[in-house]
């Protein structure tokens, strides 16, 4: 099942987490992902791909300790696994060969 | 449906979204957050689902993702086509639910959360006062409005007005009768709205000397001036004096509630003296960026420092003020939770109408066993089957949505049509709003879940093998028994509570129709009657009035001056003069009581007791007989000894077989130093209520009160509005400054009071026929199902030899023990219901028992008669059938 190629969402999904760094939880998530693409994201859509992400050991996540704001409840920061990074990496790698040649981008 | 684990994460990640969105709206916020909730559950819920669906299987649904779904949307239509009878009644029945449903959320979400037409509408709030004790509204006085309009700082625009109801007339003849606001300039300045003629009040109108002028509404303008373009300038008689009309609003501006005409409002203590109009409505805007509870915090320390300050003002102390969203103001507390409660039965009968169809759905499902188990056979997934029975019921659900869209439309309509527009508060819309169809959309999917998914899960549950090698020996498809069985139990036993509470409330009405036709009401005619327009009791007591209204000291000579101008009037006999809700068939008020000396009748105490200042005058208007005892006479006025005539339940209950002629008893409100009133009469029994229920009550003579309004009945002959004017003309030339109002005939009077009983019994007659329809329905899926699916079973038994009765009494023994028990559950929950309701304070028949056992003897014949074509089929079963039914 792990070996099931990475989705569109899930590798920005991953890549957001990366760039985030410490501070990455849902909401910088989803808005990181926002931001860059310039694209509505489904949150519902991210937090489905996150527990996936997780299940799959891609990801783990960690809860902070509760602060007053937002009603009291954690934040549930994510953190890419090793081979989170080998997946990307080779998504990336598959990419960049499929472009290799092309000039559909300079016409752009 | 969040996974456990990241719940709280999810929900705190909304949660802070939320916050940075509630600067654009609460109310759109709160939709935002709901919608997204709402959709998480749902994605993890089809998440999980697939996952399921992976683990038992080991390879990834076929036809995940949108491609199947024009599939099986497209079989679910073929299908609903194929079983026409089933649809239908799952729409009916689903649609009969949903309109009573949408409209009333319509209605609720409107008096609820409707946003104001105006700019910054959703920061309109209203100030109330509220009694510590028992939380009863109560008007902010003018003195503690002045002192919030010098001190606060939360609201950018503070405001005060009240409502009356006043002649208004052009000069020329025409008159009419129009809610007219007094209402503080910065009231009409803050809504924004412009004219659409002429200008608004300004603070000058407000000074001393200025004047006199009115903004006209557009109703007004068009229907009582003739829309006529040079109106400015031109007078108008509002409520006796003279205004110049300096202003025209556009359509549909009826700020602050349900008002036509606008004049200044004088908050001046020097003018007003000391007189508070009947209810001061304050109102404001709230400054950006702050909270209602910051604002409610600051406007209750500044009364509190205020009533502090002047301990003399009476009551100031004992209440909190309380700041609220503008429209939440207008339905009182109680109202609130009436409306919450009928909701609920609405939602209620809704998911009966959903089990109703689960148990359709489960029928025709189960008759299908053969297909599905084929499907699986071939390689369909689990979460793939479910998605095609859900898809089904979804396209039923959604039918039903579409006409109970259509239908609550057209109620509404109805509704909003038939209810006078001075009742109305202006943002209640009576119609679709944007809510409202979300609220439909997602009742559909809630709908098609719980109409789906038993029947979905039951039908594809476990091994399919068992299915196939069943459906080959064409026994039994899947077993449903148990699910449907309860389900029928339900619809059952709700039939008969709604059909008991219909037929109790129909009741009712009938009762009380009846008591108002045996009294001379078309030979009557009403008018209210009031001296001054305010008054106010001041720190000791006294009744002050407004400079130049009637004093208080020449009351009671007035009103016997204008009951004789009455009664001087040509054709009329007696004249009534009462208290306002204190002529038969209007809802008196009520009291508890004391008595004075154990009787042999049943303990006073906790019963409500109802009661009328009257004049003596009114047992002959009304042709009602005195049974024991004395009439009031001249003698019975404030110096002499309080006495009572009391009706002849109250007699009987509290008195029991001894003579109440004597006795004395006393209001438990006035406490130990109030005093004691003699009863002097019974007189025969007349509705004190509108349902003319068999409620205690008592009578006083209204010469032993102090009021300056009050209700004058005229005993004439067959026309009695004939003397309409005649009657304002006479009380006009006792002084002019009387006010007479509501001038109708008595029969007019007593319908108005009927028509909630109307609505009433209207809605549970609705709630009870649905229920009903939808119970046979079932009965008839289920039974008609049971002896198809025996068919083979029926023929064999008959074949060997079995009574073909004996084999009958097998299939219908099933559904009848699902009516019996049904019924006594219902009887149960009925009983509940009848008297939850005679706990409403409006008077309720008696004769519950009676009514529980008709309805639930209704409910048995329908379901017996539903019970007959399945029984009937069975009967003719022939032997050979069986063998063929492979």
């Amino acid at each position: 099942m792990t070996d099931r190629a990475l989705g569109e969402l899930e590798q920005l999904i991953l890549l957001a987490i990366l760039r985030l760094g410490e501070e990455a939880y849902g909401v910088p998530i989803v808005e990181e992902i926002q931001r860059r693409t310039g694209r509505e994201v489904s949150r519902t859509g991210v937090y489905v791909s996150l527990t996936r992400l997780e299940r799959r050991g891609l990801v783990s996540s960690r809860l902070a300790d509760p602060t007053p704001e937002r009603g009291g409840k954690a934040k549930r920061y994510f953190r890419l696994q090793p081979e989170a990074i080998e997946r990307i990496k080779a998504s990336k790698a598959a990419l960049v060969q499929m472009w290799d040649g092309l000039e559909i981008e300079a016409r752009r | 449906m969040l996974p456990a684990s990241h719940r709280d994460s999810i929900v705190g990640d909304l949660e802070e979204v939320f916050d940075g969105r509630v600067r654009h709206g609460r109310v759109r916020a709160s939709l935002w957050f709901w919608g997204q909730a709402l959709k998480m559950s749902m994605g993890f819920a089809r998440e999980r689902l697939k996952a399921s669906v992976l683990t038992a299987t080991g390879a990834p649904p076929a036809g995940s993702g949108l491609r199947g779904l024009g599939a099986d949307a497209r079989f679910a239509w073929r299908l609903a086509r194929k079983t026409p009878w089933m649809t239908a009644a799952s729409v009916i029945a689903l649609g009969g639910a949903m309109a009573v449903t949408i409209g009333g959320f319509s209605l609720l979400w409107d008096s609820q959360f409707a946003r104001l037409p105006f700019e910054h509408g959703d920061r309109f709030v209203a100030i109330r006062d509220l009694e510590l004790e028992g939380s009863d509204d109560t008007p902010p006085t003018l003195a503690v409005y002045r002192e919030w309009e010098q001190r606060q700082t939360s609201l950018d625009r503070l405001a005060a007005a009240f409502t009356r109801s006043r002649d208004v007339s052009d000069g020329a003849g025409g008159s009419a009768r129009y809610p007219v606001a007094s209402i503080t300039p910065a009231g009409l300045e803050m809504t924004g709205v412009r004219p659409r003629l002429g200008r608004a009040l300004l603070a000058a109108d407000q000074e001393p000397g200025a004047e006199p002028v009115v903004v006209v509404g557009h109703r007004v303008w068009r229907v009582l001036l003739g829309s006529d373009p040079g109106v400015l300038g031109r007078t108008l008689i509002v409520g006796g004096e003279r205004r110049t009309v300096i202003g025209v609003m556009p359509e549909g501006f009826r700020f602050p509630v349900s008002d036509d005409l606008w004049v200044p409002l004088d908050i001046d203590p020097a003018r007003t003296g000391g007189v508070e109009p009947r209810w001061l409505r304050v109102f404001g805007r709230l400054a950006d960026g702050v909270s209602i509870e910051r604002a409610e915090a600051e406007l209750d320390a500044i009364r509190a420092g205020y009533a502090t300050g002047h301990p003399e003002s009476p009551g100031l102390a004992e209440r909190r003020t309380s700041v609220a969203p503008y429209v939440k103001t207008e339905s009182e507390p109680g109202a609130e939770v009436m409306f919450q409660v009928m909701f609920l039965f609405m939602l209620l009968v809704l998911a009966i109408a959903c089990a109703s169809v689960a148990n359709l759905l489960l029928s025709r499902t189960s008759s299908r066993a053969g297909e599905i188990a084929v499907r699986a056979a071939m390689g369909a997934s689990r979460g793939r089957l479910v998605r095609q029975l859900l898809i089904e019921a979804l396209l039923l659900t959604a039918g039903g949505a579409a006409v109970g869209v259509v239908v609550a439309q057209a109620g509404l309509t109805w509704f909003g049509s038939n209810v006078p527009l001075e009742n109305t508060p202006f943002w209640l819309e009576f119609g679709m709003n944007p809510a409202t169809v979300v609220f439909a959309v997602v009742a559909a999917f809630v709908a098609a879940l719980l109409a789906g998914v038993a029947p979905a899960l039951k039908a594809t549950s476990g091994g399919m093998q068992h299915v196939l090698k069943d459906e080959q020996r064409s026994a039994s498809g899947v077993r449903f028994g148990r699910w449907s069985g309860a389900l029928t139990v339900i619809e059952v036993s709700l039939s008969v509570a709604f059909l008991a509470a219909a037929a109790l409330a129909a009741q009712s009405l009938l009762d009380a129709t009846a008591s108002t036709q045996a009294l001379p009401s078309r030979q009557i005619l009403v008018a209210e009657v009031s001296l001054v327009d305010e008054s106010t009791e001041d720190a000791f007591g006294e009744v002050v009035v407004p400079a130049g209204a009637i004093p208080p000291s020449q009351w009671s000579t007035v009103r016997d001056e204008v009951r004789a101008a009455a009664a001087a009037l040509p054709g009329v006999g007696a004249v009534v003069v009462s208290n306002p809700f204190a002529l038969p068939g209007q809802q008196h008020s009520s009291t508890f009581i004391e008595l004075e000396e154990e009787t042999d009748g049943e303990p006073a105490t906790g019963v409500r007791t109802l009661l009328a200042s009257v004049s003596p005058e009114l047992f002959d208007a009304f042709d009602v007989a005195l049974l024991a005892g004395r009439r009031f006479d001249a003698g019975d006025d404030l110096a002499a000894e309080p006495v009572a005539i009391v009706n002849p339940p109250m007699a009987r209950r509290f008195f029991g077989d001894g003579s109440p002629i004597g006795r004395r008893f006393r209001q438990a409100s006035a406490g130990e130093a109030g005093p004691w009133i003699r009863i002097v009469g019974v007189a025969a029994a007349l509705q004190m209520n509108p349902s003319g229920g068999d409620q205690p009550g008592f009578y006083r003579p209204i010469a032993q009160s102090r009021t300056s309004r009050f209700m004058l009945a005229l005993r004439v002959g067959d026309d009695p509005m004939a003397l309409a004017s005649a009657l304002q003309v006479a009380a006009k030339g006792v002084d002019a400054r009387i006010d007479v109002s509501n001038i109708e005939t008595h029969e007019e009077l007593a319908k108005g009071f009927l028509a909630s009983y109307r609505l009433m019994s209207l809605m549970f007659a609705a709630l009870g026929g649905t229920a009903l329809f939808l119970s046979v329905a079932s009965l008839y899926a289920v039974m008609s199902f049971s002896v198809t699916r025996r068919t083979r079973e029926i023929g064999l038994r008959v074949a060997l030899g079995g009574s073909r009765q004996r084999v009958v009494g097998s299939v219908l023994r099933r559904g009848l023990r699902q009516i019996g028990l049904g019924v006594v559950i219902g009887a149960v929950a009925g009983f509940g219901l009848l008297r939850l309701l005679s706990f409403i304070p409006i008077g309720v028949a008696p004769g519950g028992p009676l009514l529980l056992a008709l309805a639930a003897a209704a409910m048995l014949t329908a379901g017996l008669a539903a019970c007959v074509p399945p029984a009937v089929r069975a009967l003719r079963i022939q032997p050979v059938e069986a063998l063929r039914h492979d």
